[in-house]
């Protein structure tokens, strides 16, 4: 087998054609030209020294290189395409970051300047607890304002698809690190002394066990609060994804703006409120982990299928 | 606003083609030697270009349109694959050739 055979067979699997005639064959042409010569001459050495050289360009240019041109291309051609979509959808989302990070961290913010405790850090503290919600409510804003009345092709569902994974990622790191280390933080500021965790500081494990704890011992009011606790976590990290296929759904009904946007507040209200009402109407039933799964997981069942229904509904493209 | 304007402001507006330095000097080489492969590039330019990366710029530079490639009709007497030549195109030797006159213009400006 020649040299650089098998790199480059290895690369056609990675590569399209194109980089494949502008960047890889050239590489290998050299590697095999400059093997043929230090054959004809008689140097071993010289084989040796050019397969190195061949081997370390074409790696150089296979790890670092194609990666870089592909990634520029990928951008390069979003923003030619999606301009006009990238500009609505950024400030919608900015926006609604902002709202309801500020509805969200209002009420909690009311005991900083109770307890007259200097407020700037303690803020900051509180925006992590309002992540759950304002990742997908910023997600799902983002995705109706740019993609409201343009005919969706599949690169623009992948990628809206994509932002729901990321959100819940990012939602899921929240929730497991972020909220309890800050909420702990912010109580020990406002007590002035260390105090320990308390339900909503610790993380999801040992909610579960602790709720299991009191199951045992026959505390089920408080046990399915705790194990309510536990899974509605995860069902709000789940929320993003969710809401970036609730908001892929409204994009593609007919719908003016303003019926949109009521359909959007009245949805994003009634999740957002579900939560605590449930978790403290503390009914037992709730200590038993299916019926506590299955109430925790509703809304985002609830939508995904109302999503569903949305998206099977035929609608013409207004705009291309 | 007017029809017109409307056009004008609507018509897209072309780049101004533009010259990083790794371009000027693989087009003062290809200019100075005639057609070349890439290996002979790296090789003339001092170590200012890689033969990791000349490649990229290459490619770069022929999607602009300053430069021009062919294969090597027969792959040699030793087989493997054909080698790519480079030689630069008309736009490609204008561009070069305002764009040095552009820098030798600025240079004592930039110099004092």
């Amino acid at each position: 087998m020649r040299s650089g055979s098998r790199l480059r067979r290895w690369a056609g699997y990675l590569c399209s054609q194109r980089t494949m005639d502008q960047l890889i064959d050239p590489v290998i042409a050299d590697l095999q030209h400059e093997c043929a010569e230090a054959d004809a001459s008689g140097h071993t050495s010289n084989k040796y020294v050019a397969l190195l050289r061949g081997y370390v360009a074409f790696w150089i240019l296979l790890t670092l290189h194609v990666p870089q041109v592909w990634l520029i291309g990928r951008i390069q051609a979003f923003t030619a395409g999606d301009r006009p979509t990238l500009r609505p959808s950024l400030l919608a989302a900015a926006l609604t970051t902002a709202l309801v990070t500020a509805s969200l961290v209002a009420t909690p913010a009311r005991q900083i300047t109770r307890h007259g405790v200097d407020g700037a850090w303690l803020l900051v503290l509180l925006i992590p607890q309002s992540l759950p919600f304002s990742i997908p409510l910023t997600i799902y804003s983002g995705v109706v304002s740019g993609l409201k009345g343009r005919s969706l092709t599949t690169r623009l569902r992948t990628i809206v698809l994509i932002i729901g994974l990321t959100g819940t990622l990012a939602s899921v790191g929240t929730m497991l690190w972020l909220i309890p280390a800050s909420n702990q933080a912010f109580r020990v500021a406002i007590a002035g002394f260390p105090i320990a965790p308390g339900s909503a500081e610790v993380n999801p494990r040992s909610l579960r066990n602790e709720a299991l704890v009191l199951k045992t011992k026959g505390r089920d009011e408080e046990a399915g609060h705790l194990l309510f606790a536990y899974h509605s976590r995860w069902a709000i990290a789940g929320a993003a994804l969710v809401f970036a296929l609730f908001g892929l759904a409204v994009a593609t009904l007919r719908l003016r703006r303003a019926a949109t946007t009521a359909m959007a507040v009245v949805g994003c209200v009634l999740y957002v409120s579900y939560f605590p009402e449930v978790a403290h109407a503390r009914f037992a039933p709730l200590s038993n982990e299916p019926i506590s799964l299955a109430l925790a997981w509703l809304p985002n069942l609830l939508m995904t299928v109302t999503s569903i229904a949305f998206m099977s509904v035929r609608n013409e493209p207004t705009r291309p | 606003m007017s029809l017109t304007n409307c056009k004008i402001l609507t018509v897209p507006t072309k780049r101004i083609p533009t010259l990083s330095s790794k371009e000027t000097l693989i087009l003062q080489l290809l200019v100075q030697n005639g057609e070349s492969y890439g290996l002979q590039l790296v090789a003339g330019s001092r170590r200012r270009l890689k033969r990791g990366t000349v490649y990229v710029t290459l490619g770069r530079m022929e999607e602009k349109g300053y430069i021009r490639s062919t294969l090597d009709a027969t792959p040699g007497t030793t087989g493997g694959l054909p080698r790519r030549r480079y030689k630069p195109t008309p736009l490609g030797r204008r561009v070069l050739s305002v764009w040095t006159h552009a820098a030798d213009q600025l240079r004592p400006e930039f110099a004092r």
